[in-house]
């Protein structure tokens, strides 16, 4: 009978820090995972002003490259129906002579409510700007004077800097691609 | 030298001679013919009795040119009393003519809304955008291309455009700004 008690006092010892230990386990499973999608949420996606001042900067840093912009806004549906296919073509340029960026001309203070839920949301993990321009027309025929400020666009530039496609609306993987190869077998 | 000078010189003129000619000759526009939602033709060069002509390249769904629903209506409660016109025309593919009049009726234009089928006239104008403004006189001259305003948010606005583009064309000024652009949503095509 003793012999039976003790036993039963075992098995009872050995449930009940089991279940606790599984408890603590899932606590700390939580806590990573918090801690995770916290500092995914701070670091996984950066945004940068586009200004009249860094404009230029954004075509001269890319020298020696095929530039490829495509202007997109967050409130735009056929910019966000194409945006999967330039994370594609982000992903298949990745380390090439081709850069792959995005312009959002949303406002600056989207940033934080509209333009990275929506980046994270596609894993763009391509570099992103903002427009911060303070006239719209300007930044407009910066990139091409025929150009009235309809999104989707998109301006491909050759690797000496000059403008070689100016895409009006949605287009797919494989026309934007058709258009990079174009440009990289003409050098 | 002298040869130079002459030379300079009538290249002077000539620039002269050619501004001032496209002065006197302003750009026209195409006329047209489009049916309202209610299936009623309307033709531009009908519209004889205005002192200039707003035509509006609007959308149902582009949020950019829902933004502006009720500055349209401001503009057109504002300026037909004084005898100008506003004609909206969408040239949206998806956008069919039942969805051009309800939302024609709940945002309450009063002013005629136009269905561009196979965006012809659309083509025809070179319209890219929307809301995309073209102000014309009753010769069919085109006095200003461009946006309603400089933000599609009504906080933001630093430049009233066409306000000011219609306040000069009542005082029987020129225009002083005849262009402008603003971004917006692309006019979706037949192919």
């Amino acid at each position: 009978m003793r012999g039976s008690y003790i036993f039963h006092g075992l098995v009872f010892s050995i449930l009940f820090i089991s279940c606790v230990e599984k408890n603590n386990q899932g606590d700390d499973i939580r806590i990573v995972e918090n801690y995770l999608r916290e500092t995914q949420n701070q670091d996984d996606i950066s945004v940068s002003l586009l200004n009249e001042e860094n404009f230029q900067s954004l075509r001269t840093g890319y020298q020696g490259k095929i530039l490829f912009v495509n202007v997109w806004a967050t409130w735009c549906l056929p910019c966000k129906e194409e945006f999967p296919d330039l994370v594609k073509l982000a992903d298949t340029y990745h380390d090439t002579d081709v850069a792959i960026i995005g312009l959002s001309v949303d406002y600056p203070d989207e940033i934080e409510n509209k333009v990275k839920p929506f980046l994270r949301a596609q894993n763009a993990e391509f570099p992103n700007y903002v427009q911060n321009f303070k006239r719209a027309e300007d930044l407009i025929n910066l990139f091409n004077r025929q150009w009235r400020g309809a999104v989707p666009a998109t301006f491909i530039y050759d690797k000496q800097g000059k403008q070689q496609d100016f895409l009006l609306g949605k287009h797919t993987f494989e026309e934007f691609k058709a258009k990079i190869e174009a440009l990289r077998l003409s050098g | 030298m002298f040869v130079k000078n002459i030379f300079v010189t009538v290249i002077f003129i000539l620039s002269l001679s050619l501004a001032s000619c496209q002065a006197e000759n302003p750009q026209k526009v195409a006329d047209f013919t489009l049916q309202d939602y209610n299936g009623k033709s309307h033709t531009l060069s009908d519209v004889t009795d205005s002192r200039a002509i707003v035509i509006l390249f609007i959308s149902t769904r582009c949020p950019v040119s829902n933004a502006y629903n009720e500055r349209m209506v401001k503009l057109y409660n504002e300026y037909t009393p004084k005898k100008v016109s506003f004609l909206a025309i969408n040239s949206n593919k998806q956008e069919d003519v039942d969805e051009v009049k309800e939302h024609a009726q709940k945002n309450k234009f009063e002013f005629l809304v136009l269905k561009d089928p196979q965006n012809k006239i659309a083509d025809k104008y070179d319209a890219q955008v929307t809301p995309e403004v073209y102000v014309v006189n009753t010769k069919l001259e085109l006095l200003y291309h461009g946006h309603i305003d400089d933000s599609r948010r009504e906080k933001d606005i630093e430049s009233h455009t066409l306000n000011n583009v219609l306040d000069e064309i009542l005082s029987g000024s020129a225009v002083t700004v005849k262009e402008s652009k603003a971004f917006g949503c692309s006019i979706k095509r037949v192919k």
